[in-house]
């Protein structure tokens, strides 16, 4: 409804500062002309022009300054009562069967007609700004977490409403539960201070003695294969006595053990042993007793991460060299490996005046460790080694080279360094079908000196990237030459060279990949030189050839992988995919696609394509508690990698799920609200809000523009005219 | 085809082949660099002598040459051997030549000191004990026991002597679980040091060709001790040799 409108004055200057300045020096010269020009009149009648004069130009000068009236036009609103519905996962807690949101929606619907009579004097939002309908019949809890700071904040924004009833159980653990916690009903009161609208409460739910729930403590995200874990889990709310607790593996019960439940609480602790790297989800459950008010509290899951724990490398040459010295120092101060090594000491029996003189070499255990111990080993180096240099291992060759090609094809990594021993065709037989540059007949020399020379694949390849961030070409550039090499045939169709002597030149580094295992194969022991030159590159850059090989830090070409090993139900959990070509270079531009899922239940496709960094991001709302698995593929299917997830039942906001009254009624208190009683007349309460009047529109007219102000300065100088006139008349 | 297309297919190809070239694999042949301190070096055949044993004896490839060079000669990392022979007083390397030093021991190479003067009060241990302190001021010059793994690296020792018997121990720097450098006052290089004419070139004192043939033994074992450390350490050894020793009765 509009009103008549309101005038009021306001300034809209005309002209610039120095402008009116003139203008006012200007007046005053006029009003001082008025008295000089009647000097031989008596002076009331010199009072009287100056005074005519000076009231004359006032309106002038104010017009001129920018003296403006306003039109204000205005008209009156209703502001609506926000019934404001705390749908949290708490709000899903049952107390004597009926959960806190069925609760609140019980109400409502009590009042049910009046509210819908009352139209859009009431409405209903959730703390997430969604508007409900008039009995805020969505009866499910929705959102995650309480934030009733967040949702008031909403409702101001969109419907600015004359007050608000908040429903809720006051389990906030986001702003004002944290204020309330620091400091009580004056920290939410100072938290409150920028919300100018009152806030009644109607509080639901109690303090849930009963509630039986299980929770798996705090852990490590990753654990180590083949060494335990240990898995805590607490039990509250549980009678006292006995209670069975599950342990859940991959879906399946794998234990149970009676935990003594004392003072309503227990503690019991599983040990598994993770068997192989990859990711590992666990969980416990108990029981769910009839009137458990959360039963989705009775279960909880973890996900670990499973890497090596140790990488077992055995290292094997046929004579010490320095290289073999300084690559040995390096698995030695390196705490992450196990090192085995055997090396060729002699090559025949002492003779002469050494023939009785105490050794300390053994025997070179060569047919246990090709035939019993390879496979307990991550890495072989076969460092300048030949089995030529072992006699009587040559009898057995071809089965030691079946072994290692076996070892290989299943995971295992295969490091094969050069030197004047390595690569002899007659006594490499067999190792041919594993190395990316197989040996050729002829030249016993090596040739050099050479440049290691990184190729553009080397540069980026994870093998070589030296570190964090890869080393440019210059840090290769600044190590010692490689003084001598081995010769070696093409690289094999699937090698891939890393390194060359000199630009273009004979390949240096290669690696490919047999079976599930890799091989590298470097054809010079020289790499020792760096070591003198640079002993971090040094360093740094073997520790990357031994994490490759032995797929560490495993590094396919199609990735994917989730932000969190574990994320609450309901919450957004992103997800990545990383495509690269054979050569490590990102595969931009292709369309890909992620499977997800809970494993055993239905799995959504999201689509899409790679960006020119080969990745691609999504994200994904569980819906269901459990483990649930990523499946990545390209569009043709040729590539595929998986990652799993837990999605733990009990979001953060259900680990304290007790109503917390106290705080909702310092909201109100703060606000200038009341505590509602579950009967409360909201219509009524709607009635009595709040009228505001709303300024529709203004509309400014200069003093210029209006007529009666232009009079207001032509009869003081009329007068003043005739006057002057009578006064000078002879 | 006929020989002279052989000839030319071979030519063509030869032209095409990319340039190449050849090396020997001497330069990765062990050798040791004496260091050039300013003081007469007395026994210059010494540790040739002694690596054409080890070349002889072990399947490390040697390299028995005369190599001299200052500790702040830009290629001194290329050698990690190094070693310091005499018996004369000598003053400290500078600064500069002190700090690359002790970055080519820290990175892995070893130092080999000989004092071939056979005195107990002898001015160049006092050098060597200054330039001990002053390459690792907080790693003292200390005796090392016989568990150290250059008495097993290739030969068991259980004595230690050279032409003279001066110390019947070795000493040495402990860094970590590496030795960078070690001692000795015997005149070790006097013992390994042959003649012209294939003889010795100097009598060892006191124990004759046995203690000769020690002296070879612990010399064999510290080259080896520089290219293999505590390798003689590894459990899997320790073990395979006790029971070796055993079943050889020559422990219990």
């Amino acid at each position: 409804m509009s009103d008549a409108p309101q005038l009021a004055w306001t300034w809209v200057p005309l002209v610039p500062p120095w402008a009116a300045i003139g203008l006012a020096l200007l007046a005053l010269a006029a009003v001082a002309a008025a008295a000089v020009s009647l000097a031989s009149q008596p002076p009331w009648r010199r009072a009287l022009a100056v005074g005519l004069r000076a009231t004359a130009l006032l309106p002038l000068g104010l017009a001129v300054a920018g003296l403006s009236r306003t039109a204000i036009e205005s008209h009156t609103v209703r502001r609506p009562l926000v019934l404001l519905l705390d749908r949290s996962a708490s709000m899903g807690v049952r107390e004597d069967g009926v959960s806190r949101m069925q609760r609140v929606a019980l109400e409502l619907g009590e009042q049910r007609q009046a509210l819908q009579a009352a139209g859009e004097a009431v409405q209903v939002y959730g703390l997430d700004g969604a508007r409900l309908g008039a009995t805020g019949a969505e009866a499910e809890p929705l959102e995650l977490e309480t934030d009733y700071l967040g949702g008031l904040e909403l409702v101001r924004e969109q419907v600015r409403p004359a007050a608000v009833v908040l429903f809720g159980d006051g389990a906030d653990r986001s702003t004002l539960g944290a204020a309330w916690d620091s400091g009580g009903a004056e920290a939410v009161g100072s938290t409150l201070a920028g919300v100018p609208v009152p806030v009644h409460v109607r509080p639901v739910g109690g303090d849930l003695d009963q509630d039986l729930s299980i929770t798996i403590g705090e852990h490590a995200p990753f654990a180590f294969v083949r060494r335990p874990i240990e898995l805590t889990a607490r039990v509250a709310g549980a009678a006292d006595g006995p209670l069975t607790v599950e342990l859940q593996q991959e879906g399946s019960t794998s234990a149970t053990r009676e935990v003594l439940v004392r003072d309503g609480t227990g503690e019991v602790t599983f040990r598994v042993t993770p068997e192989q790297v990859g990711t590992l989800t666990l969980g416990v459950r108990t029981a769910v007793p009839g009137d458990d008010p959360l039963p989705s509290n009775n279960a909880d899951e973890r996900t670990w991460r499973v890497i090596r724990d140790r990488t077992r490398v055995l290292h094997l040459t046929s004579h010490p060299s320095w290289d073999v010295r300084f690559l040995r120092r390096l698995f030695e101060t390196d705490p992450n490996i196990d090192l085995v090594s055997f090396y060729v000491m002699r090559t025949g029996p002492l003779m002469g005046q050494f023939r009785s003189s105490p050794i300390s070499l053994i025997e070179f255990p060569h047919e246990e460790l090709f035939t019993e111990d390879l496979p307990g080993f991550d890495l072989l180096v076969l460092h300048n080694f030949t089995l030529g240099s072992l006699p009587s291992a040559m009898f057995a060759a071809d089965r030691y080279m079946a072994a290692v090609q076996e070892f290989v094809e299943r995971g295992g990594g295969l490091l094969v360094i050069g030197g004047d021993r390595a690569f002899v065709p007659m006594e490499s037989r067999g190792m041919e079908r594993l190395l990316p540059l197989p040996p050729i007949e002829g030249s016993p020399d090596g040739a050099g000196p050479a440049r290691f020379t990184p190729t553009d694949v080397g540069l980026r390849h994870p093998a070589m990237r030296v570190g964090e961030g890869a080393v440019g070409q210059t840090a290769w550039e600044a190590l010692p030459e490689v003084a001598t090499y081995n010769r070696l045939g093409a690289p094999v169709d699937d090698a891939v060279v890393l390194a060359t002597a000199g630009e273009g030149g004979d390949a240096l580094l290669a690696t490919r990949s047999v079976g599930t295992g890799r091989v590298l194969q470097l054809a010079t022991d020289a790499s020792w030189t760096w070591a003198m030159a640079d002993q971090d590159l040094h360093a740094v850059l073997w520790r990357d050839v031994i994490r490759w090989l032995v797929r560490d830090e495993d590094e396919p070409l199609l990735q994917v992988g989730t932000e969190r090993a574990t994320c609450d139900l309901g919450q957004r959990i992103g997800l990545r995919l990383s495509l690269f070509d054979e050569d490590y270079a990102p595969h931009p531009s292709t369309d890909v696609r992620l499977t997800v899922g809970p494993l055993g239940g239905e799995a959504a496709v999201l689509q899409g394509v790679t960006d020119d960094g080969g990745a691609w991001a999504a994200s994904v709302v569980p819906d269901r508690a459990g483990t649930w698995e990523v499946v990545a593929e390209t569009a043709d299917g040729f590539r595929r990698a998986s990652a799993r997830f837990s999605v733990r039942a009990d979001p953060a906001e259900l680990r304290e799920p007790a109503a917390l009254p106290e705080l909702l009624a310092a909201i109100a208190a703060t606000t200038g609200g009341e505590v509602l009683a579950p009967d409360h007349d909201l219509v009524a309460l709607a009635r009595e809000a709040h009228v505001e009047r709303e300024v529709s529109r203004e509309v400014d007219t200069p003093a210029w523009n209006l007529w009666g102000w232009l009079l207001l300065a032509a009869l003081p100088l009329g007068l003043e005219w005739w006057l002057r006139r009578r006064w000078t008349r002879t | 085809m006929n020989r002279r297309d052989a000839l030319r297919l071979l030519a063509a190809g030869l032209a095409a082949a990319p340039a190449v070239a050849l090396a020997s694999w001497d330069d990765g042949r062990v050798g040791v660099c004496h260091l050039d301190l300013g003081i007469p070096l007395t026994r210059p055949r010494g540790m040739a002598d002694l690596l054409g044993e080890v070349g002889q004896l072990t399947s490390v490839p040697t390299r028995p040459d005369l190599l001299v060079r200052a500790p702040d000669h830009p290629d001194l990392w290329s050698e990690p051997l190094l070693a310091l022979v005499g018996d004369a007083a000598f003053d400290l390397p500078s600064e500069p030549a002190l700090d690359t030093l002790r970055r080519h021991l820290g990175r892995g190479g070893l130092l080999f000191v000989d004092d071939s003067s056979g005195q107990e009060d002898s001015p160049f241990h006092d050098s060597v004990r200054q330039l001990a302190a002053a390459l690792f001021p907080e790693s003292p010059l200390l005796p090392l026991d016989f568990g150290h793994a250059v008495y097993r690296s290739f030969f068991l020792v259980d004595g230690v002597s050279g032409r003279f018997a001066v110390r019947p121990y070795l000493e040495g720097v402990q860094l970590g679980d590496i030795t960078p450098l070690v001692v000795s006052r015997n005149d070790l290089c006097g013992a390994w040091t042959r003649s012209d004419d294939g003889g010795w070139a100097w009598e060892v004192v006191g124990g004759g060709t046995r203690q000769r043939t020690r002296a070879f033994e612990l010399g064999v074992n510290l080259v080896m001790y520089g290219l293999t450390a505590n390798y003689k350490l590894d459990a899997v050894h320790v073990e395979a040799l006790l029971r070796r020793l055993r079943d050889e009765g020559r422990i219990p």
